[in-house]
């Protein structure tokens, strides 16, 4: 091992490095995607290629900036590679993920020597396509969703391809603030340069270099005792989404093997469909990023993410499928998917799991709202991502309303006083759905219920899933609630709209009610504690018919506690669980 | 263990005459682990220092104590303290336990379930096994109220008093301590909440009720609620401990009334503690940042990093000009703040401003240990007061910064605390060598420096959080260090930086209550106004203004300040409509014409071109309006420290083995005695300063001076 303080010291100074580039983005960019998500993410690469520092907080995109690097490098091999190059990428059939999120990545030259690579990623604000922000959900070719940009020099030899910033600008409904974007991931990348230089600087290119190979195998080593612990075997998986928002006939189902043996691991996605005419389909970084995510589950934590964690993983991914779709497919709605793939090995790893991680049933996913209009002659539009609950898990019930897996905090539960006070909408009521958990030893987390009466005209869009399949539970746990979206709900005018529509025209007046997916329970609810039950109840969770069909337990209406005597005799004559609200798989 | 209290007094370099006739001002802060009192007389100069162990089961009393112990080395009595203020852990502590008997919350009706679902952090991304933050009230005590209004103020549904009758019929039953309500837009129309109050107040006479609209009317309804109930919270207790402490002041006959430090590094009176207690939130530490400030103004240092370092964390702020930095998003309950950039950590969000420090789990106590892939680790994990570094013989087994500094020889064995308390360096080094030393393959001494190399790297990260992270460098800045384990890093996390110039102030120590004397009694107050600006008049801007200005003016003349000492600074929150980020301009105080409220928008205009390099076409609407109301207040002064021979020779106490990592092992090395240091004394490092409460380690290539104020400064 390395001086172990020198190691501590240039870990910390590569991931500050990495945080302040996020930083630098977030703070000059233009798009609201960026300002008010955080949907941007950086890293840091060595000379060849491999990851070393990355923000703590967002995993998505990372794995795109790793696979654009290596297409990259084909294009323009590394000793053809000047200083003051900058290159800008957004196809997804070349590591990107889609039109709208644009990696940007530059060479860190180092006393005349490519030492590292810096790269940034944003949700920019438009680059064109059939629908402005570039997220439709009727797209169905690649070039619906906006300019498609092959990995290209942006800046040779630190002057700027004038005409590239002119086509980009060209291309875009608002070219100020797209070029603003681009500029901003600039901003970020060179920030991070700054920073390994000083690092070179102060202890040494040589020193940092060797650091840095220790940093990697450092992460690889953990990784592999991590998955040398688990018994070695192969565990199967799978999990079916609603639609593609086109064909509505078919059959959309991921599969997964997972393989574990001797510290390694293969993931293998044969018999997954093939790819959607519509976007759900997921570029090859994106399903990367959501068996990476999964699989990190397992381990501590704390393990630095680098490429170490990348040597003991293999894949397997047939390409013409949702999970390595072949050109031209669309790629804006590859969100579905991921979680679906992350679903699906969960699943399959629900039986090794250890213990103080812990396994989780399948979850409520985010479910996308956009309402817009013009409000005397202004246009605006409201994006509303929501959550579902999260699935049970081996040792507690489900987060409510928390569902984002691999997206991490940020998204979901934005504050009504906001959206009232920036769009014509006024909340009716905002509250956690009763009974949307999936029942089970541990129960999963509820949806929740909203209801938005609309105060002028205007048109609503939607991109979700796990309506028409909800979320299943695992080891007898059961399914929770689908989500949904319902127009005028319990009236003469109620309408159901589907999982991905757009363009619904709703007049002033007319109320939506939003149901997000309640997670999958985790273990038979008989099995659950009747007090637990009893504290669900009184806390609005569960209703009390539930808690008697779903769980066998009966309680006394005078004094609120549960009927000890009755709850197991009423246990006692159903030890079969019934099938009725089981799940898929 | 039992303390002497009188031993940290300093001995008074120079002799004043009787204290007769001397203003005194009063300081007591109250840690986790000690109580500090000093008791400074303005005219001679002098300092009066007291250290108790804290009185956790009465706090008061430990504090009490303390004073006594100042009063009675002081020539002076209680009669001439004209000032007393107060810091205490007493908020935190009672959030992080969470103990207290649950308060009842009202909501507007449809929206009972906020705290559980707005508000999810994940402290790390892979972590399945993740929480929301605990919701701060009970489902069973919360309360939907039929009434709505909207974003323009308007009532679109009347409030159904029979309803909140019936609440109160309830209520009564349960007797709740404390009551919090928060309605939708009550920061636009109170009027709601406030007859809330008044139905409730004719059923439960005595209970105490916080509104959304008057503890902090900014508008996103989840941070607000947060804030009121937390504020209903703490607001009995809080109450109950100031009236008490206040009165025990009195008995012992001192004049002046008590203030209580808050964490924005303003004083506040203790009327309005006991109405808005979250303010008291964090009030030790930012005590520490505004005493670094004050007086490394008066040393002629505008730039500075303040850095304290205790027993379980260490915490780090920076002050450019003169002024603390503020800001508005600190979490409590949660792990120690690191940052508010850092993603995913626990606990509840606080949208009120407090002083912006970093806070890292590196202190005297925090554990070194080898994790699964054989990486050294210290801390977060912090070995406390008990059962403590194993030095210290209480049973701890676990090896620890202060262990390594012992090994290392920068402690003394029979010096630490001034040699109230022995250490045992054997039982350091066995834990250094059987948890670190031996599975790294290192010798005790190579295990020790590793150690004391990775906390300070950690310390590090603090500090630059706090600069490079806010885009400033530090190099432009001084490092003034406190706290008890601060002095013997210090010199290390500044070479990490390349700074040249640290430090070491009189009473290290008890740094952080000599701040507290330096405080002015300073009020915060928002309101969110949501409003274009060409809708904006100038009458509906006065009145907002002076609602807000009207009680913190009030609570100041009521403290006896004369209107010269009274200042107000307003400022906005504007942004072009539908910008993501706000930024704030100072505005214009006292009566608003229409040219004053044109200058609003240029302000705007001008910041939005100075930072972004833009201006734009569209509408400039602002979000808040901000006032802080200030009272200036008397603050102690460090006086000229004597100058001696100059020969620092004389200050020696003598030597023992210490271990640089320069001279490859020990050697050794001078150690001098601080009580005898005068000022225009130098001597050069490696060399270990000791004082009561402190040790100051000199490493190599850096040179010391005491300078005239009887600093330690530190050069390079």
């Amino acid at each position: 091992m390395t001086d172990p303080v020198l190691f501590q010291i240039i870990r910390n100074r590569f991931t500050t490095a990495a945080e302040e580039m996020g930083l630098a983005i977030t703070r000059s960019a233009y798009s609201t995607y960026i300002k008010e998500e955080g949907d941007t993410s950086a890293g840091i690469f060595t000379a060849t290629g491999e990851l070393v520092a990355q923000p703590a907080s967002r995993l998505i995109h990372l794995s795109s900036l790793r696979l654009t690097l290596r297409e990259l490098l084909k294009d323009f091999p590394p000793e053809t590679i000047e200083e003051g190059d900058v290159f800008l990428c957004n196809d997804p059939y070349r590591g990107a993920i889609h039109s709208n999120d644009v990696n940007l990545i530059r060479p860190v030259f180092y006393e005349g020597v490519l030492r590292y690579w810096t790269g940034t990623l944003a949700h920019v604000a438009d680059l064109g396509g059939t629908s402005a922000g570039g997220l439709p959900a009727t797209a169905t070719e690649l070039w619906h969703e906006g300019l498609v940009i092959p990995p290209l020099k942006l800046y040779e030899r630190g002057r700027e391809v004038d005409s590239v910033f002119k086509l980009i600008g060209a291309n875009s409904r608002m070219p100020v603030k797209v070029l603003g974007d681009i500029r901003a991931l600039l901003a970020g990348a060179n920030v991070g340069a700054e920073r390994i230089c000083a690092t070179l600087d102060k202890y040494g290119a040589d020193v940092v270099e060797e650091t840095v190979r220790a940093l990697l195998d450092y992460s690889e080593r953990r990784t592999r005792q991590g998955f040398a612990e688990l018994p070695d075997g192969t565990y199967r998986g799978e999990y079916l989404l609603d639609d593609d928002g086109n064909d509505f006939e078919r059959r959309y189902l991921v599969k997964a093997a997972v393989t574990v043996k001797g510290g390694e691991v293969l993931v293998d996605l044969t018999g997954t469909d093939p790819q959607a005419r519509g976007p759900i389909n997921a570029a090859r970084s994106q399903t990367l990023c959501g068996i990476m995510y999964s699989l990190r589950c397992l381990l501590d934590p704390n393990i630095p993410m680098n490429e170490g964690c990348w040597r003991p993983l293999q894949v397997i991914l047939p390409e013409g499928t949702l999970v390595n779709p072949r050109m031209p497919a669309p790629c804006n709605a590859r969100i579905i998917t991921v979680m679906a793939v992350i679903e699906a090995i969960m699943r399959a790893v629900a039986p090794i799991m250890p213990p103080a991680r812990g396994a989780i049933a399948a979850s409520g996913i985010v479910q996308v709202l956009t309402v817009d209009g013009q409000d005397s002659g202004r246009y605006w539009i409201h994006l509303e991502p929501e959550l579902g609950g999260t699935g049970g898990r081996s040792l507690k019930d489900g987060v409510d309303s928390a569902g984002a897996h691999v997206l991490g905090s940020g998204i979901g539960g934005l504050p009504v006083e906001a959206c009232e006070v920036h769009n014509p909408l006024l909340y009716e009521s905002y509250s956690l759905w009763t009974d949307s958990g999936g029942a089970g030893k541990f129960r999963g987390g509820l949806g929740v219920r909203k209801e938005i009466r609309m105060l002028e005209d205007c048109l609503i869009n939607v991109r979700a899933d796990r309506i028409k399949y909800p979320p299943p539970g695992v080891l007898g746990g059961d399914a929770g609630k689908g989500g949904g979206y319902v127009l005028n709900e319990g009236t003469a005018a109620e309408r159901r709209l589907p999982s991905k529509t757009t363009r619904v025209p709703v007049r002033a007046g007319e109320v939506l009610t939003v149901f997000t997916a309640g997670g999958g329970g985790f273990g038979p609810p008989l099995a659950r504690d009747p007090e637990l039950v009893r504290r669900d109840v009184q806390a609005g969770r569960v209703s009390a018919e539930s808690a008697h069909r779903d769980y066998g337990v009966i309680l006394d209406p005078d004094k609120f506690a549960v009927d000890g005597l009755a709850t197991e005799r009423e246990r006692a004559a159903r030890s079969i669980p019934s099938p009725s609200r089981r799940g898929q798989g | 263990m039992t303390l002497d209290a009188t031993f940290l007094e300093q001995p008074s370099p120079q002799p004043s005459p009787r204290g007769i006739g001397s203003v005194y001002s009063l300081g007591i802060d109250i840690g986790g682990t000690f109580t500090d009192v000093i008791l400074a007389d303005h005219a001679a100069g002098r300092f009066f220092t007291a250290k108790r162990l804290t009185t956790p089961a009465d706090l008061a009393l430990g504090s009490l104590q303390a004073l006594e112990d100042a009063l009675r080395r002081a020539d002076g009595g209680p009669g001439q303290i004209a000032r007393v203020v107060h810091a205490t852990t007493l908020a935190t502590n009672l959030l992080l336990e969470g103990k207290q008997p649950p308060v009842a919350f009202l909501t507007t009706a449809g929206f009972k379930d906020i705290f559980r679902i707005q508000g999810v952090r994940r402290p790390s991304l892979y972590d399945l096994l993740f929480e929301r933050p605990r919701p701060p009230v009970d489902e069973a005590l919360t309360f939907e109220v039929p009434e709505r209004i909207n974003r323009s103020g308007v009532v679109v549904r009347p409030l159904d008093e029979t309803a909140v009758r019936q609440i109160a019929a309830r209520l009564a039953d349960h007797r709740p301590a404390a009551i919090a309500i928060c309605f939708l837009h009550a920061y636009r129309n109170p009027e709601h909440e406030r007859r809330v109050a008044a139905i409730l107040a004719e059923r439960l006479p005595d209970a105490y009720v916080a509104l959304s609209s008057e503890i902090w009317p900014e508008y996103r309804e989840y941070e607000r609620a947060v804030a009121t109930v937390l504020s209903a919270y703490l607001g009995p207790v809080i109450r109950g401990y100031v009236q008490r402490l206040a009165s025990e002041l009195r008995e012992r006959g001192i004049p002046a009334s008590l203030q209580v430090m808050q964490s924005n590094g303003g004083a506040m009176s203790a009327a309005t503690t006991a109405a808005r207690p979250l303010f008291s939130i964090e009030s030790g530490p930012a005590a520490g940042v505004l005493a670094a400030a004050h007086f490394g103004a008066d040393w002629g240092y505008r730039n500075v990093i303040a850095f304290d370092m205790g027993g379980t964390t260490a915490k780090a702020a920076v002050v450019p000009d003169g002024r603390p930095l503020i800001r508005h998003d600190f979490r409590v309950g949660g792990e120690a703040s690191a940052g508010g950039s850092q993603a995913g950590r626990g606990g509840l969000p606080v949208h009120m401003p407090v002083i912006d420090l970093a806070e890292v789990g590196a202190g005297g106590g925090s554990v070194a240990w080898v994790d699964s892939g054989g990486a050294l680790q210290v801390g977060p994990q912090s070995a406390g007061a008990q059962p403590g570094p194993a030095c210290y013989g209480f049973g701890g087994a676990e090896p620890t910064v202060t262990d390594a500094n012992l090994v290392l020889g920068y402690l003394s064995p029979h010096y630490f605390l001034g040699g109230a308390m022995k250490l045992d360096p054997e039982r350091s080094e066995r834990a250094i060598a059987e948890k670190v030393a031996a599975p790294l393959g290192l010798s005790v001494s190579e295990g020790a420096a590793a150690i004391h190399e990775i906390a300070n790297a950690n310390m590090t990260s603090a500090i630059q959080l706090v600069t490079v992270e806010r885009g400033i460098d530090p190099r432009e800045f001084v490092l003034v260090a406190f706290g008890g384990a601060g002095p013997a890093h210090i010199a290390r996390l500044a070479e990490a930086f390349d700074l040249r110039t640290v430090v070491i102030p009189r009473f290290p120590g008890l740094f952080a209550t000599l701040g507290l004397l330096a405080s002015d009694l300073s009020y915060d107050r928002v309101r969110t106004v949501l409003t274009e600006h060409d809708d904006l008049g100038a009458a509906e801007a006065n009145r907002l203004f002076e609602e807000m200005e009207a009680g913190p003016l009030a609570d100041l003349r009521r403290e006896g300040f004369a209107e010269g000492e009274i200042s107000v600074h307003r400022s906005v929150d504007a942004r072009y409509r539908h910008q993501g980020y706000e930024l704030n301009v100072p505005v214009a105080t006292g009566h608003l014409g229409e040219g004053e409220l044109a200058a609003f928008r240029e302000g705007f205009l001008r910041v939005h071109q100075q930072q972004y390099g833009t201006t734009r076409e569209e509408p400039v609407e602002y979000v808040n309006f901000r006032v802080r109301v200030s009272g200036r207040a008397t603050k102690v002064t460090l006086p000229d420290y004597p100058t001696g021979s100059g020969d620092a020779q004389a200050a020696l106490k003598g030597t023992r083995p210490a271990l640089f990592r320069e001279a490859g092992g020990h050697r050794p090395t001078p150690v001098y005695d601080r009580a005898r240091l005068e000022a225009g004394m130098t001597f050069s490092g490696p060399a270990i300063v000791e004082e009561t409460e402190s040790t100051t380690v000199v490493p190599p290539d850096w040179a010391v001076t005491v300078d005239r104020f009887g600093n330690l400064l530190l050069k390079r």
